[in-house]
């Protein structure tokens, strides 16, 4: 435990002495920002699909802030897949491996200092984009507090764990490019695909991806399985992705 | 930088002697596909001197060297520290030391954050930090961020890193790459003080001028195979037959040197109209020929024998050229 200590301070410094970290958070504010407004101003004028609008025809703030999300992902998604390719392509995964030589422990830590850092990132974009959204939308808002925090404590944990599961691929992969590519594929490319033909075995194939599985969790909706489903099949998929990496690490000469 | 460095003050808070700590490599083998990168390397490295570890480009120094640090796993034997794997050390900065890639950092990070990072993860105190940067001369430079250093600023950085846990081993890669006059001197400091405290140092490098003035010992390996492992003083003495050079004004007396020689000579070079180059015979010996015979000769001289000479002859048979493998792997 006192040597997984270690591992994490480490990594957190590493984290915090460079200047990818903060253009990673400044561009996922953008993002946000940007998306949060531009969605927002969409769901004023009903301009977006029905199922997004509550009952009485309004549409939370907190619901926005998720879908500034899909956006604001891809620059924490790049951090934590920096983080870790970029320590192979300047050699300093050598370094890294002779002050924590278990490859396990060094994979731990990364995974607990970018994760903590997206969760608590993510929780406060999600709170800038439901603040963001609540003026734009004036009278189509539904604005209830509770609503706003707990979409932005699940945009928190969802990023988190997509963070997680960059940093496994990314350990397994190696190379920034494989590393996001394969990532962006199975988040947003292989789903709509997949679900395009209506065909009960792909839809079911596609609600299993990571990113089908946490937009359920997202929004909350009960269709096909409840979101604590999807927030498990979200989790399992950053697991394995771990343990892909683990495996690789332990595996390969570094 | 490179005057006024101090060697002293390397230890932090610990009195204690060191415990002699070897690095004992094991039959260790590391094979690439079909080509052995190293091949049963059986070699015990000691405490208390500086073990210079030579051989040409791509006979497996640095494959070693990352087979001790747990980087490459062996196709088959060991490399232990002190009886122990790297991989099984819970806080292995305070056991082994290493400079291996003076630049595999992040340019981005500062020399002082890096270090920094790199205290915390074996859970020794940031203080440390800054003293190990002052034995290097970099405390100037700490701030700055490690992509603008030179070469040799990059080296004292790495070298600072594996002082940092104050280790009884230390592992060096080519340390002098990019020092000037001055910083090499300092190095050769280091190593000595360093070993002289009791330490084990195992230094590799192509400079054998450098190696033949720093190490005590040396081990010499050839396409991945252990040529020798002896005292420097003994691998120079079985291994440089002592070249001697002769130079008469005539072709003819020349030609009848030679032929006088031959029988007694292991091996004789004729140079030119003028030179030969005579091994396995004494000065004497040759200017007795040369009298008997009763050649005019314009120089008969002998070059000290060095440890160039000796690992010249030991790798002649093992030079790589043109392998696929040579210098880093990356």
């Amino acid at each position: 435990m006192n040597a997984l200590h270690g591992a994490v301070r480490a990594e957190w410094t590493k984290l915090w002495t460079t200047r990818t970290v903060w253009w990673a958070l400044i561009t996922a504010t953008l993002l946000m920002a940007a998306g949060a407004a531009q969605y927002a101003i969409y769901a004023k004028g009903g301009d977006l699909s029905r199922d997004l609008f509550e009952a009485n025809g309004l549409v939370g703030p907190g619901t926005i802030a998720v879908m500034g999300a899909s956006l604001a992902q891809f620059a924490l998604i790049a951090l934590a897949t920096l983080v870790m390719t970029g320590e192979h392509s300047s050699g300093l995964i050598r370094t890294t491996l002779t002050w924590v030589p278990s490859r396990g422990r060094v994979l731990l830590a990364k995974g607990a200092v970018v994760g903590a850092t997206i969760l608590v990132a993510g929780i406060l974009l999600g709170l800038l984009g439901a603040g963001l959204a609540i003026p734009l939308l004036g009278d189509r808002g539904d604005v209830q507090g509770g609503q706003i925090t707990s979409h932005a404590l699940a945009i928190g944990v969802y990023l988190a764990l997509i963070g997680v599961l960059s940093i496994g691929l990314s350990a397994a992969l190696r190379g920034p490019v494989a590393s996001l590519v394969s990532i962006f594929v199975v988040l947003v490319v292989i789903p709509p695909i997949l679900t395009t033909p209506d065909n009960k075995v792909l839809n079911h194939l596609a609600a299993a991806l990571p990113g089908t599985a946490g937009d359920h969790y997202l929004r909350g909706s009960s269709d096909p399985y409840p979101p604590a489903i999807g927030l498990l099949i979200v989790a399992a998929w950053a697991v394995a992705a771990l343990l892909a990496g683990w495996w690789v690490m332990r595996r390969k000469d570094a | 930088m490179g005057e006024k460095l101090p060697l002293l003050a390397l230890a932090h808070g610990n009195s204690d002697p060191w415990r002699p700590t070897l690095i004992q490599l094991q039959h260790l083998t590391k094979r690439f596909g079909s080509l052995t990168a190293v091949d049963g390397l059986d070699v015990t490295i000691e405490a208390g001197r500086v073990t210079g570890f030579l051989g040409p480009n791509g006979a497996g120094k640095s494959t070693t060297m990352r087979m001790i640090l747990g980087l490459d796993r062996p196709t088959s034997g060991r490399a232990l520290v002190n009886g122990e794997s790297y991989l099984s050390l819970p806080q292995p900065l305070r056991e082994v030391g290493a400079l291996l890639d003076a630049k595999a950092l992040n340019g981005g990070r500062t020399g002082r954050n890096h270090l920094l990072a790199m205290a915390h993860s074996n859970s020794i105190s940031p203080s440390r930090v800054d003293e190990v940067l002052e034995i290097v001369g970099l405390t100037d430079a700490a701030r700055k961020r490690a992509g603008t250093y030179s070469l040799g600023m990059g080296q004292r950085l790495g070298i600072a890193g594996a002082l940092l846990g104050d280790p009884p081993v230390l592992l060096f890669d080519e340390p002098v790459n990019g020092l000037d006059p001055d910083g090499v001197r300092w190095v050769r400091q280091l190593m000595r003080s360093l070993a002289a405290e009791g330490r084990t140092v195992f230094v590799s490098s192509h400079l054998m001028s450098e190696m033949q003035l720093t190490a005590d010992q040396v081990v010499v390996i050839g396409r991945g195979k252990l040529l020798t492992n002896a005292p420097v003083s003994e691998v120079i003495a079985t291994n440089s037959g002592r070249t001697i050079t002769v130079r008469l004004p005539d072709a003819g007396g020349l030609a009848r040197l030679k032929e006088r020689l031959l029988p007694h000579s292991s091996r004789i070079h004729h140079l030119n109209d003028e030179e030969l180059t005579v091994e396995g015979l004494t000065l004497a010996e040759v200017g007795d020929h040369a009298h008997e015979l009763g050649v005019r000769l314009h120089e008969l001289s002998g070059k000290p024998a060095s440890l160039e000479d000796a690992y010249l002859q030991l790798t002649a048979d093992s030079v790589e050229f043109g392998s696929a493998v040579s210098g880093g792997r990356r």
